[in-house]
């Protein structure tokens, strides 16, 4: 009888019962005692669930991305091969296939799944497999549960996720001898890297893909439910949000469309996919994009040279530890960029050999590079543009050869504006969305007092900094929650000391610290207003070159 | 004796059609999906694997292992995409999927006599407000403590109906019950859920 009386304690609290009932309940609850302590157990419960609801588990993506990753590259790799006309030739192939398949078997004992493109192509006894490795890099991040730095010489690996911030760049050396340039405000995830397959996941930003003519299954760039395989070319992918462009320069590739058919685009084509028709259209490759490849082959031939030279014949073909990044003749956000001291240092080490002057880095190297690019087998290039809505940087003509006419000739597909991206990719309906992050207006917060700081453990606070006030403390903080990528807290508070009137170097540093902020919590639109504030408010500061590299210029 | 069909609870409209944006874009990549687009369930892992890992957590709890649950929910969806007919919603059938997984995994640990892990690190996320993530971390435990003394099916119920906000319908049609035994399940495990959180209310009494 209890327990009953307990059920409809739950059916009270819970708001399950009719009016009437309702108010039979009431007037009981107001004459038994003993109802109304249980309904108040009941009702504790029922606020533990309320609150438990706003839990969110923090998981590391990194496995189940990289499992699933695998588990599609495994269906396309499959489906890829598969011919679609064969109804007329279905017997004869299929007793083809037999008669080969038996014949296979007959001579090998295959220790692993081969595909059936693959059986000629992928070595029966792979190599000890090279991972990936970063050769260079600024600003790069790995996300995971541990956001971490990853400096230069970082062995990477399947399923890794890189970030660069927008002032950052870093340069990638897959194990199939191919090399990836990722930009600035970047965040592309290595779904396979292996020496005999690669597939890359550009979630936003760009990189630039320099695809070696290794022996491999395949090389594929997914971008916006796009795919691109490599079949040896060099071409530009762009994703503008309203539409996404292939455009090819040498060769052809494969498209595959989000609707399962795949078009080859030839040299001198382009096709274009609107995303709301989702209907493919041929185009004629504009002069712009083809000048852009072409300087972007040029580049990465003159990349090759300088690391056959370095390598100096090595067996194996095993890349330097640390290859050079070629300074673009053009836009410099398309290529990577060395401080001026890295840059001395790479050409005293790396350029010397080939006998050139290490005069200006990038005029050097392009200078040596057709001579050399003649013993070389043609190298592959594929440029992923992101999104133009994610990172409005990037949409800005960023294969433009001349920064100064990036924004105002770039072609339209260069440079359309973003459109904000969808509520689609919300989570389904009954997870709570985790509250978005809210930013106050300046002026809401600008007679508020200066914030506690959150709390934090002691050992977070750099040892040997005595804080001279809070503000210091809060500041130095901010900076290290920044580097866990868990920094949102600290918004309001560096807002409020970036206001103050009285600027200093403090007023500075928040300033700083609210853009670098909202660059890891992938916020470039705020991100880049930072900085463009950084700017205005800052115009010889310390962090100009960092503001400017952030914003393109 | 209690009954169980006394518990007057909401009744859902059977297979209610796919009403929401979402809905309709998670329909229309499981129809990629069917005719052999691996890409599209790259998209809808991308866009369901959130809710996915927030519904592991809460049938089974704080795990060090959730990962790997996250990742078996979707090789076993791969296969089973095939079956969906559309006759529930996506989001039902996604639901069943971990169900499955959930059940399974709570029966080996428990054949296994592992009780959820004490020591396993806070794994909540910590929003905007750390004094509101702080509370919501705690009720949680507490939950997932309770939670732990229930039967795998009566938990799977609960959490369906009091964490993920599904109607007794659409459990049935995710646990692949009637509309009864949802019912009646629900009714034991909030009787058996309170009984839990006063012991443990009991326990932290005594402590010194």
């Amino acid at each position: 009888m209890i327990r009953h009386d307990e059920s409809v304690l739950w059916e009270y609290a819970s708001r399950e019962m009719g009016a009437d009932e309702r108010r039979v309940m009431d007037e009981h609850l107001g004459e038994c005692a003993d109802c109304r302590e249980r309904l108040a157990t009941v009702q504790v419960a029922r606020e533990a669930l309320e609150a438990a609801r706003e839990a969110w588990p923090v998981i590391d993506w990194t496995k189940p991305d990289a499992a699933v990753g695998a588990l599609v590259e495994k269906r396309l790799a499959s489906k890829a091969r598969r011919p679609r006309l064969v109804k007329l030739t279905l017997a004869g192939a299929l007793a083809a296939a037999l008669v080969v398949g038996a014949f296979a078997l007959a001579r090998l004992e295959p220790r692993e799944p081969v595909s059936p493109k693959g059986a000629g192509v992928v070595s029966p006894e792979p190599a000890p497999s090279p991972g990936a490795r970063v050769d260079s890099a600024q600003g790069l991040t790995r996300v995971g549960v541990q956001t971490a730095a990853v400096e230069d010489g970082a062995e990477l690996s399947s399923g890794d996720v890189l970030r660069t911030t927008l002032a950052g760049r870093a340069f990638v050396h897959l194990p199939d001898e191919s090399h990836v340039r990722v930009a600035g405000g970047t965040q592309v995830a290595l779904t396979r890297a292996q020496p005999d397959d690669v597939a890359l996941t550009l979630e936003r930003g760009r990189v630039a893909v320099r695809a070696s003519h290794a022996a491999r299954r395949g090389f594929v760039v997914h971008t916006g439910g796009l795919s691109v395989r490599v079949v040896g070319t060099t071409f530009s992918v762009s994703n503008t949000g309203e539409a996404m462009e292939v455009g090819v320069s040498e060769g052809k590739v494969r498209v595959e469309l989000p609707d399962g058919d795949a078009l080859m685009v030839a040299a001198g084509q382009r096709v274009r996919l609107d995303s709301r028709s989702q209907k493919p259209q041929r185009l004629k490759l504009t002069p712009a994009l083809e000048r852009d490849l072409s300087e972007l082959a040029e580049a990465a031939d003159a990349t090759a040279a300088i690391e056959k030279q370095e390598v100096g014949g090595s067996v194996g073909g095993r890349a330097p530890s640390a290859p050079p990044m070629v300074p673009a003749r053009g836009n410099p956000r398309t290529l990577p960029r060395l401080s001026s001291a890295e840059a001395a240092r790479r050409q005293a080490v790396s350029f010397s050999p080939i006998g050139g002057e290490a005069q200006g880095g990038g005029k050097t190297l392009l200078a040596e590079a057709p001579a050399v690019t003649q013993r070389l087998e043609p190298v592959t290039e594929v440029v992923v543009e992101s999104p133009g809505d994610t990172w409005p940087s990037m949409a800005g003509g960023s294969l433009k050869g001349v920064p100064e006419a990036k924004t105002a000739s770039a072609p339209d597909e260069w440079a359309q504006p973003p459109e904000p991206q969808a509520e689609e990719w919300a989570p389904m309906p009954p997870a709570r969305a985790k509250p978005a992050p809210t930013e106050a207006p300046a002026e809401e917060w600008a007679g508020l007092p200066r914030p506690a700081p959150a709390p934090k453990p002691a050992a977070a606070v750099k040892k040997g900094v005595a804080p001279k006030d809070l503000e210091t403390l809060f500041l130095q903080r901010a900076e290290d929650a920044i580097a866990k990528a868990d920094c949102d807290k600290y918004q309001l508070g560096l807002e409020d000391i970036a206001q103050d009137a009285d600027r200093n170097a403090r007023t500075e540093q928040a300033r700083v610290l609210r853009a670098r902020c909202f660059d890891v919590q992938l916020r470039p639109k705020q991100a880049m207003n930072e900085y463009r504030k950084y700017l205005g408010e800052y115009p010889k500061g310390r962090f100009v070159d960092e503001a400017k590299r952030a914003l393109g210029d | 004796m209690t009954s169980a069909g006394a518990i007057p609870l909401p009744r859902l409209i059977p297979t209610p059609p796919p009403t929401t944006q979402g809905e309709a874009r998670l329909l229309r990549l499981v129809e990629r999906i069917k005719r052999d687009d691996a890409l599209a369930f790259e998209e809808l892992y991308r866009l369901t694997r959130d809710d996915v890992a927030r519904t592991l957590f809460h049938l089974v709890g704080r795990r060090p292992d959730l990962e790997d649950l996250v990742q078996e929910t979707y090789v076993k969806l791969l296969k089973a995409v095939p079956a969906f007919r559309g006759e529930s919603q996506f989001r039902t059938f996604l639901y069943r999927v971990c169900a499955n997984v959930a059940l399974m995994h709570l029966r080996w640990w428990r054949r296994r006599r592992e009780e959820v892990v004490e020591d396993v690190p806070d794994r909540i996320a910590v929003g905007e407000d750390p004094e509101r993530a702080a509370q919501a971390a705690q009720a949680a435990r507490l939950v997932h403590q309770a939670l732990s003394k229930l039967s795998a099916r009566k938990r799977i119920v609960f959490v369906y109906y009091e964490l993920c906000g599904m109607g007794p319908e659409e459990i049935a049609q995710t646990v692949g019950s009637s509309y009864n035994t949802v019912r009646s399940r629900l009714h034991h495990a909030r009787l058996e859920f309170t009984a839990a959180l006063r012991a443990l209310a009991r326990a932290g009494e005594e402590l010194p």
